[in-house]
């Protein structure tokens, strides 16, 4: 399962899906202060990560993949 | 091939002729919102069924010219001479990759190349982005030659990433990629896609404006644009992003567009003064013993001023840094004019590089040239009367048995002769008609082959600076499709001749009193046996005087000669390369050739023209190949064809009424003088043997001469299927084909013209 949506964290595990840009979005929307677990997260569809680009989650666990950290992680804390 | 794939060229060519004869009528009637959407579906199902095969050049060509012709179709475009260029461009592009596929299988090694330049062309009328060949462009230097987004980027690195990365990568590439709103729809994932590019060394994710709050996110669209930087090559990433083209920017970037990049945010406006400082000094005049010391100087303030960035190395290349080693002038000037100064070189390249496209995509040579289509369309009333026949001939054929049966049966001769001979009339009757039937299948309407003209005339009239109108007639006019296929050619010649040296310029015309557009017609109808196509233009016509004085430079005798005579020495051979005459007299630009075609399919070729008033070329072309008449003779014991259209008449003489003129043999024939050959001599063969009281004598037209052929004795009439020679006979210009008679022999057909070719001339 690629989307675990808690009270206040998602964690994003393996490769999330363009299916899972949809309900990552709703939960987005209805989360107060979300944050985001990418420990165990290999890619981002476009879709989804369009979709934390807006909503700016916390980052509470940084992805261990390095295409991630290098290059997503910087856009998502800017 | 695949069945498919056949259809898929055949219609594609057929989408594209009717795109490209569209957009011509579009060009007269912009405001004809239905000719627009015609050639618009025309595009759009091309499009769609090329996806169908793993040809991506293809469609994204096609899709870019669908996209300008959508923008058309809702008036945000206006359709002007600029718009129905480039996509007439696409479209021809497109065709001569039909071509090529029809061929090969493949598109040409080019394609991958050629199809973003087109899609950008196109693109660029909308104000879209396009993937820029970055081939052409890396010709200049210099960050003026990377597209603002490229800069941009490249001053990004210094803070993200060491220059050393880039130093020791091969290749480097920049890459915007803005993807289609509904490409989450399409299942691609643009982030995906730059991931798997690899080797990022910059990788930015930005949109149109600000992002939104995720409340107002339409999470269905996507909005994103990526800008990349990655090491890869140029090829790699061309291939990797062959699927995306359409939406990615991509140029390649050099270790000196790095440093270029660096230098505009490393120095400072001090550094800066620095270095302008001492390129002041440099240019200053100095005495001769000061100037080493000087140079040194310059040299070591420069060392220093880069020093201070920290970046020196970065900045120069090795060479650069040499030549601060030596402090030599002209070096250093280099240096420095790359440092702070312009480079007024760079400039020129695109200019250069728009030129040689539109030189490029202009060229009318191969305007609406299709694939050669082994396909015709047949009406289907056609074929169920073939079909009809061929039940007859299988009844016609069952009542042979009854007649061998009656024979066994010891029939009388008398009773299986009338047997025999009512079974041939039958069989003769249907294999007659399915002749005409078969022959008909083959006829095509002349249209075909003018349709290729509004194009090819438009362009030139454009490139000329003429005005002309061109009308058609007799387009229904049917001929043999393999006539038509060669017609085409020789055709092109004349209407390109006719333009360009036959019509005025608008001013020329007004100033003969004639209206300004010149008219060019083009007519065909029948004649008999054979098709006859008129090549009319309303021009200077051709000056009969300025042929004669061109005819007395080259060493003709033109003494007597008429005013038309004259004129069709534009056809003899040799005076096509006479420079003056297309000046003088607006003709005669490879007429030879074209005659030498037209000669060739068993047709002629004449020209009326009035000085001032307008020329006329007609062809005269057998309405079809297949089928030949000829009249059989024989020499030396052999059986040889004459084709009948070249013979004039078949005469019986005393050899008393051959006289010698000159040195050589001919008969009088009603006042005109018929010079006489030996067939059987001409064909290598020993002579005829002439009877005692008569000589037979077959009188041919060659050329529009009259020749007598002595041959040994005449035979039949056949119509006969005449095949080409090939084999060992294929280089035999003697022979223009071989047929099965009757009785099974082969009879060689003789091309009269290249049997006494050489005999004539010594004559």
């Amino acid at each position: 399962m690629p989307l675990q949506l808690l009270d206040s964290t998602a964690v994003l595990t393996g490769a999330v899906s363009v299916e899972d840009a949809e309900p990552l979005t709703e939960w987005l929307r209805q989360t107060q202060d979300p944050a985001v677990d990418l420990g165990g997260c290999a890619h981002i569809h476009t879709a989804a990560l369009q979709a934390l680009l807006s909503a700016r989650p916390r980052i509470s666990v940084m992805p261990a993949d390095d295409f991630l950290l290098a290059w997503i992680v910087p856009l998502l804390e800017s | 091939m695949s069945e498919l794939l056949d259809q898929f060229i055949e219609e594609g060519s057929e989408l594209l002729t009717d795109a490209v004869s569209g957009l011509l009528e579009v060009e007269r009637r912009p405001d004809d919102a239905e000719l627009l959407n015609v050639v618009f579906r025309a595009a759009h199902t091309f499009k769609g069924a090329s996806g169908l095969f793993d040809f991506a050049p293809l469609t994204q060509v096609v899709h870019a010219a669908e996209d300008v012709l959508d923008a058309v179709r809702q008036g945000r475009l206006t359709p002007d001479a600029t718009v129905v260029d480039a996509a007439m461009v696409a479209f021809d592009l497109a065709q001569a990759w039909l071509a090529q596929i029809a061929q090969t299988g493949q598109l040409p090694a080019d394609a991958e190349q050629a199809a973003p330049r087109a899609a950008a062309t196109l693109r660029a009328l909308l104000g879209q982005p396009g993937l820029l060949d970055a081939a052409a462009v890396s010709v200049a230097s210099g960050p003026q030659r990377l597209p603002e987004w490229a800069a941009d980027a490249l001053r990004d690195l210094r803070d993200r990433v060491a220059l050393d990365v880039m130093d020791g990568a091969a290749t480097v590439v920049a890459l915007r990629y803005t993807p289609d709103a509904a490409v989450f729809f399409r299942g691609d994932d643009p982030l995906g896609t730059v991931r798997e590019l690899g080797a990022t060394v910059l990788l930015d994710i930005g949109r149109d404006g600000a992002w939104p709050a995720i409340a107002e996110l339409d999470q269905y669209d996507c909005a994103v644009s990526l800008t990349v930087i990655a090491a890869v090559s140029l090829e790699e990433a061309r291939e990797r992003l062959r699927y995306v083209s359409d939406e990615v920017e991509l140029v390649e970037v050099t270790a000196a567009d790095v440093r270029a990049a660096s230098l505009e945010s490393a120095f400072s406006d001090a550094v800066r003064g620095i270095l302008a400082a001492q390129r002041k000094l440099l240019a200053a005049p100095c005495p001769d013993d000061q100037r080493d010391e000087r140079l040194r100087s310059i040299a070591n303030s420069i060392r220093g001023a880069l020093d201070s960035t920290g970046r020196a190395t970065q900045l120069l290349d090795p060479d650069e840094l040499d030549a601060l080693g030596t402090a030599d002038a002209a070096a250093l000037e280099r240096v420095l004019a790359r440092l702070v100064g312009d480079q007024p070189s760079r400039s020129d390249h695109p200019s250069d590089q728009a030129s040689d496209q539109t030189d490029e995509s202009g060229s009318p040579a191969n305007a609406g040239r299709a694939p050669v289509s082994r396909t015709v369309k047949v009406d289907q009333a056609k074929l169920d009367h073939l079909l009809e026949l061929v039940g007859e001939l299988v009844v016609a054929k069952n009542a042979l048995p009854f007649i061998a049966r009656a024979a066994e049966d010891g029939a009388s001769n008398r009773l299986l002769a009338r047997s025999i001979k009512e079974s041939h009339q039958a069989t003769n009757r249907i294999a007659e008609e399915l002749q005409a039937t078969a022959m008909g299948m083959r006829m095509l309407p002349v249209g075909v082959v003018f349709g290729r003209f509004p194009r090819l005339v438009r362009d030139l009239a454009r490139r000329l600076d003429k005005q002309i109108c061109l009308v058609t007639e007799g387009e229904d006019t049917a001929a043999d499709k393999d006539v038509l296929e060669l017609l085409a050619d020789p055709l092109v010649h004349l209407v390109r001749n006719c333009l360009d040296h036959g019509l005025e310029t608008p001013q020329e015309r007004i100033a003969a009193g004639k209206p300004a557009e010149g008219r060019l017609t083009l007519r065909a109808s029948q004649e008999a046996d054979s098709v006859r196509v008129d090549v009319c233009d309303d021009g200077r016509g051709i000056d009969p005087d300025a042929i004669r004085r061109v005819a007395v430079k080259r060493g003709l005798e033109v003494d007597g000669l008429s005013d038309q005579g004259a004129r069709e020495l534009i056809f003899a051979p040799g005076f096509s390369t006479a420079e003056s005459i297309s000046d003088l007299s607006g003709r005669g630009v490879g007429m030879d050739a074209v005659r030498a075609v037209i000669e060739k399919l068993g047709g002629s070729i004449g020209v009326e023209s009035e000085t001032g008033a307008g020329t006329t070329v007609s062809l005269k072309l057998p309405l079809s190949m297949a089928v030949t008449r000829v009249m059989v003779v024989v020499v030396a014991g052999q059986r040889f064809g004459i084709p009948v259209e070249h013979v004039r008449e078949t005469l019986r003489v005393s050899p008393s009424s051959i006289k010698g003129i000159g040195h050589h043999p001919a008969i009088e024939l009603r006042g005109h003088v018929v010079p006489l050959f030996d067939l059987g001599e001409e064909l290598g063969l020993f002579p005829a043997e002439p009877e005692e009281d008569a000589v037979r004598i077959l009188v041919v037209a060659v050329g529009g001469e009259e020749v007598g052929l002595i041959v040994e004795r005449f035979e039949d009439h056949f119509d006969l299927i005449c095949k080409p020679p090939d084999g060992v006979l294929a280089g035999n210009r003697a022979l223009s084909g071989t047929a099965l008679l009757g009785d099974g022999q082969v009879l060689l057909v003789l091309n009269v013209k290249e049997v006494l070719g050489h005999a004539v001339a010594v004559a």
